[in-house]
């Protein structure tokens, strides 16, 4: 018989989903099913930005005394299953070949069923999100998904969506890296 | 639109990592400045929480709860499965210098049984009463935990977890784990881990939705059959 997990340990890398843990409700406390939070100045409050008159609050050296830590129980924290429920029908993977101020023209590869040729599609620009129109350039990629929403009341909310692959910007040393692998292959081809 | 009985009604994806991190960076604020987001979405971020030892918060239906050594991307929605994948290669081909030591990718599925004999037999299946007889009385199964390797999958081993799912009934929860160690005795650089998770997320992440969504059914579909054969 092999060894069961323990998934409690801190060293698994199991799902963190709350209801996976089995530990019985009545089971005592401990020091670690805890954090005590320092309070933050990077908060939710404080993504508002800081008024002109009170910049100087953003100073390390002007932030007031840490008061006590804030208790938080670990198990409150965690994504948990509910009564509504989401359910993928289709999703295909799409590149960008074209955009015009109307129309985005795209290659579209089925990943329900990877089998399946790829197609074209044209889709509405104004159907995409508003800040991720500017990034739908030739090459671009976006995921778009069909299927529905079923809350718990039996209401079916149909939904297509979609969600824009966005990739890191290039730092100075990739991109001197990339020209020169370029260079390299450039000293490959035969010059005409 | 009906849903097949073998299909899990709800799914929850997520890639954990382990290895030394610093919480505070990974704010909702970083990610847009890195442009992994954009900065209208900062706004939509939900439930955050941000300190030295843990930051957590919801954007898009996905869950980030990164402690000091626990990097972890959860979503319920299997639309963004995909995305969360690109969002955790993202955040690692910026953060090329944090030290990994782990990955794991996940997924549980929660299936709501038709049957209430096939979710009882699912039980004595797994977990034979016989042994218990004597030291409890009506014992029941809790939790099963498997652990084995993959054919052709370079991940250290594979977990599954069958549990009763709360809350539903007849409901069980399966739980797959496959797990990979980045940190083996000849010390890798930390540059070769990162770039070996990032290898990991991108070839292996779309063959272990698949796997583990054909283990489930495969374990629950042999004990409808044991089921129906008695």
């Amino acid at each position: 018989m092999t060894a069961t997990l323990n998934t409690k340990t801190d060293m698994s890398t199991n799902s963190p989903l709350a209801e996976s843990d089995s530990s019985p409700a009545t089971q005592k406390l401990e020091r670690s099913d805890w954090w005590l939070l320092s309070p933050s100045r990077r908060a939710i409050e404080d993504t508002e930005p800081v008024p002109a008159q009170d910049q100087s609050a953003a100073d390390t050296s002007a932030a007031p005394a840490l008061s006590t830590p804030k208790p938080v129980k670990k198990s409150d924290i965690g994504i948990r299953l509910e009564a509504d429920r989401k359910v993928l029908l289709q999703q295909w993977e799409c590149v960008v070949l074209e955009k015009d101020d109307e129309v985005v023209c795209c290659e579209i590869h089925d990943l329900t069923d990877e089998s399946k040729p790829s197609e074209y599609a044209e889709l509405f620009l104004r159907q995409f999100n508003a800040y991720d129109r500017p990034l739908l350039i030739e090459g671009a990629v976006f995921y778009w998904s069909m299927g529905y929403r079923q809350k718990q009341s039996g209401q079916i909310l149909n939904v297509s969506e979609f969600i824009l692959r966005r990739t890191p910007r290039l730092t100075r040393k990739q991109k001197s890296e990339i020209a020169g692998k370029v260079a390299k292959l450039r000293e490959l081809l035969p010059t005409v | 639109m009906p849903v097949s009985p073998l299909e899990p009604e709800q799914n929850v994806f997520a890639v954990v990592i382990l290895g030394s991190f610093n919480p505070q960076i990974f704010h909702p604020l970083w990610y847009a400045d890195n442009e992994l987001i954009a900065r209208e979405e900062v706004n939509d971020v939900k439930d955050l929480l941000c300190s030295d030892e843990i930051s957590a918060f919801v954007l898009n239906e996905v869950h980030f709860q990164i402690e000091r050594h626990r990097f972890g991307l959860t979503t319920k929605d299997p639309s963004r499965a995909l995305s969360l994948r690109d969002l955790v290669v993202n955040t690692f081909t910026i953060l090329e210098h944090t030290p990994l030591t782990a990955i794991g990718l996940n997924r549980d599925m929660r299936f709501r049984l038709e049957d209430p004999d096939l979710w009882h037999s699912i039980g004595h299946q797994l977990a034979p009463k016989a042994k218990w007889d004597g030291i409890i009385e009506s014992p029941g199964m809790r939790i099963v935990a498997m652990e084995g390797q993959r054919k052709e999958c370079n991940a250290e081993k594979v977990s599954i977890r069958v549990q009763p799912a709360g809350g539903v009934e007849n409901g069980i929860l399966i739980a797959v784990n496959q797990h990979y160690s980045l940190k083996n005795e000849d010390h890798k650089p930390i540059a070769v881990r990162i770039s070996d998770a990032i290898q990991i997320l991108n070839n292996d992440w779309k063959a272990f939705l698949s796997y583990s969504q054909n283990a489930a059914t495969t374990l629950i579909e042999r004990c409808r059959i044991e089921t129906e054969a008695v």
